[in-house]
């Protein structure tokens, strides 16, 4: 079910009443049952697959509590992991190293017949896999308590508004909260359901506005050269970022609402200054996610400066092959491994640029220039992860600066002029968050105010909403 | 939980009736197609003695309906603006304003025949005539509500986007009633005032940049009969009135003609057996080399423009199609 379906919003108003009206003992019930209509309006028999990850954590989870540490306990641990790694590989990765081996065979004429596989990737399978699976590990550090209750677990897992796009829950954070009772609290349920207005605005407003632009230039990308791929890639950074924030913000007003309190997953990630504050900003999540279970594990920081270098350009390889089974997902990951180690290297050469032209005493220019060449960066690398194959990302890449004319062959530009003014109000809303704290935003506002921004945002939504029902960008990974 | 239903209600009834409102604002839309609107109602101001042309974008781009009207000497009004709209909607758009002794000319495209409304294009016949059309567009649709309600907020968002040039094109004229219209809001910059497009399109670059080459059209040699029917309804009520009908051929590349000639020549037999309007040439008057077409194979370039008028010219000379006496 898509937050920016009709579907969602008879599902949601239905089953918030059911909880709020179920005694505390049942709703754990009734949100399992809940979340698995969600996940079965898509496509209804890989809810089993689900079910596999939830039933052998589940176990490992208990057996790894039960072990004293050792190697039966690590075996446990292994096993679990490569259950959950094999089904993530099988459905995500196997018809991508199946057609690199078959390029490499016909390269050297070498007789190679296994075919592709006819498979549809479980919706949200990275997200849900990856949170199984940070359950196991906590589990096995010994920072969480085995669960008791399966129905729980599954929960966990699958709890709707998180299912299929994140966050990427930790099991200290949320697990605890399925046994919380939750109150219908009014000033909680308002500020849930306005974010949710906040996120559905982002997404079909503009996101979806963006896309028409985006998918526009990017399916025919040799029909344009210059100022169209400049601006069409600019458009996708925003496109990318409203539609997935604005899932995220559904998806944290929507578990607001019932009283569950979800991770922040973005915060403002276009006015990092530098690619590693624009990690610390993006797609939060993820981010932790690889920082303690890959990184940190790899050795991190904490290790001879060759190796330090060679874990974070590994961390955002598996990163960019998380997002997708293609190599434009693999370079993407790559390019911004790299950009980080460049950052890390050209410190003394940049600061040297920094006095030379005395920027340091005009900290806000300076501040400024940081931004902008923070979000240039960002944009050259969301060319390899929204072009369809590494042809097209060439092509994009070698006629970016081919001038200002390069419309001619498809006419007009598929633009609406007021998605800026949008972007501005989202920009403006995101600073006032920042600035007055993600509580209820305008609460101390007078109603007027209040009332007037609350009917703008609606009637915005109504009047300029994509009612295509586009799918979320993240939902393919 | 009551006090959030009630606030709830009152947000949404205020968002519905600032939707309604706006629906019914009398303003201009921002979406080319809205030009139907400019057309239809350029059809009743035309005066008697017109010569109207229903078609697609192929006449939009492929006929010089100021030249028709300086050598016919009547009013000529050009309906070709998207292929989308279908032949037997625009037919029955204009049915209440003809006259007798009008000319209605037929010039659907070969890839469409007398195909009916698309998705694209509901939404603006809706529009020309909301009560007459709100039953036969939505009425037998899966979800009529879904569609008709999605409908109307894609033209209330197109008048909202219209409006800051129509507020322009206020300013500068200095009058309030240069704000308000029906139709297109950038009608005079891309139309002549019988409805023909003002850009002149360059020829593509090689044949293989013409969108639509090299489909095979009449493979199956059945078009919808239905449509056909309507087609015939209107011919046969138009003749009662006095009003008379004809069927041209489209222009089309030769060589695309050529390649499919047995399955073209079923089709226009077919047309000639069963289209109860006067064929006016054959689908050979309208062969034109790749040279003088621009991005599909249904829209000229100026050259071609200039040829195929000329020819419309003489054959609605030729028969004494628009003479009094002619009247069957």
């Amino acid at each position: 079910m898509l937050f920016n379906s009709l579907q969602f919003y008879l599902f949601f108003p239905a089953v918030t009443t059911l909880y709020f009206l179920f005694p505390h003992a049942w709703r754990w019930s009734l949100l399992l049952i809940a979340s698995c209509v969600f996940y079965m309006v898509f496509i209804p028999k890989y809810i089993l697959i689900l079910f596999v990850t939830i039933t052998v954590d589940f176990i490992a989870g208990r057996l790894i509590e039960k072990t004293s540490p050792g190697r039966l306990r690590r075996l446990y641990f292994v096993s679990s992991l490569s259950v959950t790694i094999a089904l993530l590989g099988f459905f995500k990765y196997f018809n991508f190293a199946n057609d690199n081996i078959a390029d490499v065979a016909r390269f050297f004429h070498w007789n190679y017949g296994i075919e592709s596989l006819k498979i549809i990737l479980p919706l949200g399978l990275s997200f849900h896999t990856f949170q199984s699976m940070s359950y196991v590990i906590e589990v096995y550090r010994g920072n969480q308590k085995a669960e008791h209750h399966y129905g729980i677990f599954a929960l966990y897992v699958m709890f709707y508004p998180q299912l299929v796009a994140g966050p990427i829950e930790r099991p200290q954070h949320l697990l605890h909260q399925f046994r919380e009772q939750h109150t219908f609290d009014y000033v909680r349920v308002t500020g849930g359901l306005k974010r949710m207005a906040f996120g559905l605005f982002k997404k079909v407003v503009i996101a979806d506005q963006l896309a028409l632009l985006v998918d526009q230039v990017y399916s025919h990308p040799h029909d344009y050269t210059g100022f169209p791929l400049m601006f069409a890639t600019v458009c996708f950074a925003y496109q990318i970022y409203c539609d997935f924030s604005g899932y995220s913000d559904i998806a944290l007003g929507a578990a607001q609402v019932m009283g569950f309190r979800l991770m922040e997953n973005f915060d403002r990630p276009y006015t990092a200054r530098s690619i590693a504050e624009f990690w610390r900003r993006w797609h939060i999540s993820l981010t932790s996610w690889f920082r303690d279970y890959v990184y940190i594990p790899l050795g991190g920081n904490r290790v001879a400066k060759p190796r330090w270098y060679v874990n974070i350009l590994v961390t955002f390889l598996v990163s960019g092959l998380w997002h997708g089974a293609n190599w434009t997902f693999i370079m993407w990951g790559a390019l911004n491994g790299m950009y980080l180690l460049l950052s890390l290297w050209t410190v003394p050469l940049r600061e040297a640029v920094v006095r030379a032209t005395r920027l340091h005493r005009s900290p806000r220019i300076h501040h400024a220039l940081q931004v902008g060449a923070t979000f240039l960066l960002i944009c050259f690398a969301w060319i390899f992860f929204r072009a369809n194959s590494m042809d097209d990302a060439g092509y994009i890449i070698s006629h970016l600066f081919d001038g200002f004319t390069g419309l001619a062959r498809r006419g007009r530009f598929a633009f609406n002029g007021f998605v800026l003014f949008f972007i501005l109000f989202v920009e403006y809303i995101h600073h006032l968050h920042r600035t007055s704290g993600t509580g209820n935003l305008f609460s101390g506002r007078p109603v007027l105010v209040r009332w007037s921004l609350y009917y703008l945002m609606m009637t915005t939504i109504v009047i300029f909403g994509s009612y295509s029902e586009q799918r979320f960008i993240y939902f393919q990974f | 939980m009551r006090t959030l239903l009630i606030k709830g209600c009152t947000l949404a009834a205020l968002v519905a009736a600032t939707t309604l409102a706006i629906f019914l604002l009398p303003v201009p839309y921002s979406d080319q197609l809205s030009a139907i609107l400019n057309k239809v109602d350029r059809v009743k101001e035309a005066g008697r003695d017109r010569v109207i042309f229903v078609g697609g974008s192929g006449l939009f781009d492929g006929l010089d309906s100021g030249k028709l009207e300086a050598r016919l000497h009547r009013p000529v009004v050009n309906l070709g603006l998207y292929a989308g709209f279908g032949i037997t909607a625009l037919l029955r758009e204009i049915r209440p304003s003809l006259h007798p002794d009008d000319v209605v000319v037929i010039v659907p495209e070969y890839s469409v025949v007398f195909d009916s409304t698309d998705e694209q294009t509901r939404k603006w016949l809706f529009a020309l005539a909301p009560a007459r059309n709100l039953p036969l567009l939505y009425g037998a649709l899966q979800y009529p509500m879904r569609t008709f309600a999605i409908d109307v907020v894609s033209l209330v968002r197109s008048k909202v986007q219209a409006l800051p040039k129509a507020a322009q094109e206020a300013l500068r004229a200095r009058q309030c009633r240069a704000f308000f219209g029906r139709g297109y809001v950038y009608y005079r910059k891309y139309f002549t005032q019988n409805g023909d497009s003002l850009r002149t399109m360059r020829a593509a670059a090689s044949p293989e940049m013409i969108e639509q080459r090299g489909v095979e059209l009449f493979s199956d040699p059945s078009y919808r009969d239905q449509s056909l029917d309507a087609v015939n309804d209107f011919c046969r009520d138009a003749l009662r009135q006095g009003v008379r009908t004809y069927f041209l051929f489209p222009a089309y590349p030769e060589e695309e003609y050529r390649r499919q000639q047995e399955g073209m020549r079923r089709y226009e037999a077919r047309l000639r057996k069963e289209l109860d309007c006067h064929i006016l040439g054959t689908p050979e008057d309208f062969l034109y080399p790749y040279d003088f077409f621009t991005n599909t194979v249904n829209h000229l370039n100026g050259e071609g423009k200039r040829i195929r008028t000329e020819k419309v010219i003489t054959l609605l000379q030729k028969p004494a199609a628009l003479s009094h006496q002619a009247r069957e």
